[in-house]
């Protein structure tokens, strides 16, 4: 039977599209003519059973849908596992183990203050004890201490100035002809303002628990930058200086070093081999140290200048020699000290007598310090009144000990630690001697001085100019001719009442000074223009070879005698002119003494930057780049120092042979050949070690209390 | 202006959609550069197309207000479905989030996109063959379409005169036909239909014939009516089931969806540094 034959009746019309309900009759009954009702209530009699229309039955699984959503915002509102359910995800490993013991909304709340309620969380805009705390805030409570809150927000963590500075240097270089382009940048600038950069800018939590907070794209890295590039191994600036030109604590040439002077020390006809690992030791963490201990490293060679130059040492004060009119109104002055105006104002005794603007005023009044060239009346004066403080200073001091001296150094801003380390072995009795010698006695002797300058005891020529008869000789009235009066004897050399001094000699001014007693501040030898000193020569050479303060009576003068490398008195010494004003004379002449030269011509940094005596390691510091020996020294081929670091005038043969005949470049003016980007690209590529920027720079900076940018990182 | 050929719009609207998805890719990867919050860019991308993409479900019920045609409406919502798509995975790239909630809601998301494109599949290749099989059946009116079907092949069996072929067909009818008619299809036949079931019974009934007469084999010839009738409403009744089952279903998670969009963005909002 075909289709088309098979009759069935049409479908009944008693509902529509949009009912929900239809009637329940089917085939075989009678189907009522308008349907059930809206609320499904069939009107037959005999009702049927209705159903519902597929309208309807959509509607309901809405209604279901819609209360089913309703209970679980309900649910996620009012839970008290809501902060579980709303997490974006976990913490990393470092700040969930921090976080782990707390209970869930003081957990939230520790980075986001809004949630520290709760209940109120989804709708106060911030909950109370909270108002104005930022999450950059919530962070700085626990990292404070490795970023400054000060600093916290500005880019790099450096001022404006110091950003501008930086700034300018990069365009500098970008400004180069040979400088490549790239087309990054014609990418626009930040989104962020350089001096209120939040912390979730850069580190985005709740990306798992191994997830790295650190992870920066290089494309984020550079976006602040005016001169960006592509790969490191392509395009990344060359080095220029880096990591040379960063200055040091301690000044070493590499070049001349290995070039000059281990070449000339020839033991056994062999030269010393230049040897890194000498001075550059791995340590415990197999990290390369800086350099090694003075003993190990440079005494072989440089002790023993360095104990002749530091012997010298410097002077705390000296007695000026004044004219005896001047002394005459000073008295009592020693006798030793009048003359012609002589001396100089030590640097030492200047900031000591700068405690009285008196002085203060008087030695501005001497040119240059130097009493030699007094020529006006008002150079005298201001000499006879520098000579009255001078004394002052040596009685305070002798009466009330070191703290006349630190009371006096207090008005210079000067640290009482400095002070005191400078003081420390100086011994009040010393200068209550000098009191005692130098003033007290003179006092007494003053008068017997002026007769024991003309008639100095002199045994030889006495016993030889006496009228005792010599038993050798016999007497001279004897007719002996051989031995009678020698017209020779008459020599006026020989006479002592021709000579105005009992001993010629004594007007030598070549020997009446020790040799090591030259004071090089003042740029001459004082005891030579001393006339008549008849004290003994106090040889601190042989009598202090360990150093210390010793007293010069025949130059009125406490002197401080070096001993060793790592003076303290000399360190302290230094310690004090940092802390002087730059332009001060007294500074500039301390800065001359030899002394003080020999410790600050390779502690270059100690006169200005205080602490920096020692190399400081390069690692772990908050600098723009990072470098890690420790990691590099495990490849065989990096473990070589000169596979990187070649000093100027080496080829590429072993450490231990130098080449001195190499050719000079460009770069000869540096000690090290420039470390080039190939060296370290060939290993770190994408692909290989890794070329993210924050593999070798970071971004949190600090450099430290100097504020210094290094052009060069 | 010549209006534009099926082709012709499709590929413009591929081009619009591609450039699209185009610029916000680069606008995303230089925001990302810039340091900017990428997310909030995305995320509020999205909300703005799950909200103009769930508008079309309403634009649907409200015929009256000028807002163009539905056509036009299908259209916009297709593509910028695609778009959607596009730019959740800018921003979910590993395409399931962490935590509870955001879980949910990807997987939300992805059922919804999925059953979006599942929608354009079967938009496109259902009807065709629904008006390929024979008759139009109102949904609703399919039960009652089978219990008529059910009838008449009740007294086709009624009317067959005591004869020879009462106990074959009787038989076949009570084994075979009997429970074809009388229940609704299998959910194996709802979910796939095939011809499996009609073949057989039809050759079943062809098998019968060299035991009936001329009036069993018009009887057999009527039930083989009968089963093809029933089994091309059966297969409308699965199609348009599918068809349904699939509006509601992306309807309802549409729902869901845009609710757990807004709660989201709202925590979002008030929990960003």
């Amino acid at each position: 039977m075909r289709r088309d034959e098979l009759q069935l009746p049409p479908p009944p019309k008693n509902d529509r599209p949009s009912d929900r309900w239809m009637c329940g009759r089917s085939s075989g009954h009678e189907p009522c003519v308008r349907g059930p009702s809206d609320r499904g209530v069939c009107p037959m009699e005999r009702a049927c059973r209705v159903k519902r229309s597929w309208y309807g039955r959509r509607r309901r699984a809405l209604l279901i849908a819609t209360i089913t959503l309703i209970a679980i915002l309900l649910f996620m509102i009012k839970s008290r596992h809501q902060m579980a359910i709303i997490k974006p995800g976990d913490l990393s490993n470092p700040h969930a183990q921090i976080l782990a013991a707390t209970l869930t909304p003081e957990r939230c709340a520790a980075c986001h203050p809004q949630s520290s309620d709760p209940g109120n969380s989804w709708f106060n805009p911030a909950s109370e004890g909270h108002q104005n705390m930022t999450q950059t805030d919530a962070c700085l409570a626990c990292h404070h201490k490795t970023i400054r809150k000060n600093v916290a927000k500005l880019a790099h963590n450096l001022d404006s100035q110091q950003l501008a500075r930086l700034t300018l240097s990069r365009q500098r270089l970008a400004s180069l002809p040979d400088h490549p382009d790239s087309w990054r940048d014609l990418l626009p600038g930040p989104s962020v303002e350089m001096d209120n950069i939040e912390c979730a800018t850069c580190h985005r939590e709740h990306r798992g628990s191994t997830a790295d907070l650190l992870a920066i794209s290089d494309t984020q890295c550079q976006t602040c930058h005016t001169d960006r590039f592509g790969s490191f191994a392509t395009s990344h600036p060359e080095w220029q200086q880096w990591p040379y030109g960063r200055g040091g604590e301690i000044s070493f040439n590499h070049a001349t070093h290995a070039n000059k002077y281990y070449p000339a020390d020839v033991h056994d006809g062999k030269s010393t081999p230049f040897d890194c690992a000498q001075c550059h030791q791995r340590n415990g963490s197999n990290e390369i140290s800086r350099t090694e201990s003075y003993r190990e490293a440079c005494a072989s060679c440089h002790d023993k200048a360095l104990r002749l130059e530091i012997a010298e040492g410097f002077e705390l004060l000296a007695l000026p020699i004044l004219t005896p009119e001047s002394a005459a109104k000073i008295q009592p002055w020693p006798e030793v000290a009048t003359g012609f105006y002589d001396g100089t104002v030590s640097p030492l005794s200047e900031l000591l007598l700068q405690a009285d603007p008196k002085m203060s005023a008087a030695v501005q009044e001497i040119p240059n310090r130097d009493f030699a060239r007094i020529k006006t009346t008002a150079e005298i004066s201001a000499a006879e009144t520098l000579a009255k403080g001078y004394r002052l200073l040596i009685d305070e001091t002798a009466n009330e000990g070191q703290p006349a001296l630190i009371r006096r150094s207090q008005g210079l801003g000067l640290t009482p630690e400095s002070v005191q380390e400078l003081l420390r072995p100086l011994s009040p009795q010393m200068l209550k001697e000098a009191q005692q010698n130098w003033f007290v006695e003179s006092t007494s002797s003053s008068e017997a001085a002026a007769t024991n300058t003309t008639q100095r005891p002199d045994t030889k020529t006495e016993n030889f100019n006496s009228n005792k008869p010599d038993e050798l000789l016999g007497d001279p009235a004897d007719s002996d001719d051989l031995l009678g009066p020698d017209s020779l004897l008459d020599d006026a050399l020989l006479i002592p009442e021709n000579n105005s001094n009992t001993d010629p000699l004594a007007l030598d001014p070549l020997i009446t000074a020790p040799p090591l007693a030259k004071d090089s501040s003042t740029g001459s030898d004082s005891a030579s223009t001393d006339p008549g000193k008849s004290k003994p020569a106090f040889d601190a050479d042989s009598m202090l070879p360990a150093g210390g303060w010793f007293r010069d009576d025949q130059r009125l003068a406490i002197r401080y005698r070096g001993s060793d490398h790592d003076d303290p008195v000399l360190k302290a010494m230094i310690d004090i002119i940092r802390q002087l004003p730059e332009g001060m004379p007294a500074r500039k002449r301390l800065l001359k003494n030899q002394a003080v030269a020999a410790c600050i011509d390779c502690h270059t940094g100690a006169a200005q930057t205080g602490g920096k005596w020692r190399s400081q390691p390069r690692v772990n510091t908050r600098k723009f780049t990072k470098f890690s020996h420790a990691s590099h020294l495990n490849v065989a081929e990096l473990s070589n120092c000169i596979h990187c670091h070649r000093v100027s005038g080496q080829s590429t043969l072993p450490a231990s042979i130098i080449d001195l005949a190499a050719t000079p470049t460009s770069h000869e003016h540096m000690e090290f050949l420039p470390l080039s980007r190939e060296v370290c690209s060939s290993c770190h590529r994408s692909g290989g070690s890794g070329d993210n920027c924050t593999t070798c720079h970071r971004y949190h900076i600090d450099l430290g209390s100097t504020g210094t940018i290094s052009i060069n990182h | 202006m010549p209006t534009p050929t099926f082709r012709q719009r499709r590929r413009i609207a591929v081009t619009v959609t591609s450039a699209a998805l185009v610029v916000m890719f680069g606008i995303v990867w230089i925001q990302t550069g810039r340091l900017a919050d990428v997310a909030m860019l995305t995320g509020g991308t999205l909300l703005c197309c799950v909200l103009l993409l769930a508008a079309f479900g309403m634009r649907r019920r409200i015929p009256i207000l000028p807002l163009g045609s539905v056509s036009t409406w299908t259209q916009v919502h297709i593509y910028m479905g695609f778009f959607t798509a596009g730019v959740y995975w800018m921003h979910v790239p590993n395409l399931i989030g962490n935590g509870i909630f955001e879980c949910a809601l990807s997987i939300l998301f992805l059922l919804v996109t999925g059953s979006g494109f599942y929608g354009l599949y079967a938009s496109r290749t259902l009807p065709k063959r629904l008006t390929a099989v024979e008759g139009q059946h109102r949904f609703d009116r399919v039960e009652w379409h089978r219990g008529q079907i059910a009838d008449h092949a009740k007294k086709l069996l009624e009317e067959l005169s005591v004869h020879v072929g009462i106990p074959v067909l009787g038989s076949f009818y009570s084994q075979h036909l009997n429970p074809f008619f009388n229940s609704r299809p299998s959910l194996a036949y709802v979910l796939m239909p095939t011809g499996v079931r009609r073949r057989k019974l039809l050759s079943g009934l062809k098998d019968l014939e060299r035991y009936l007469e001329n009036e069993g084999r018009g009887t057999a010839g009527r039930f083989a009516a009968l089963v093809r009738r029933r089994d091309d409403l059966d297969y409308q009744f699965a199609l348009q089931l599918r068809l349904r089952l699939w509006v509601a279903f992306h309807s309802i998670l549409t729902l869901a969806l845009v609710t757990g969009g807004l709660v989201h963005s709202f925590l979002a909002f008030r929990f960003t540094g």
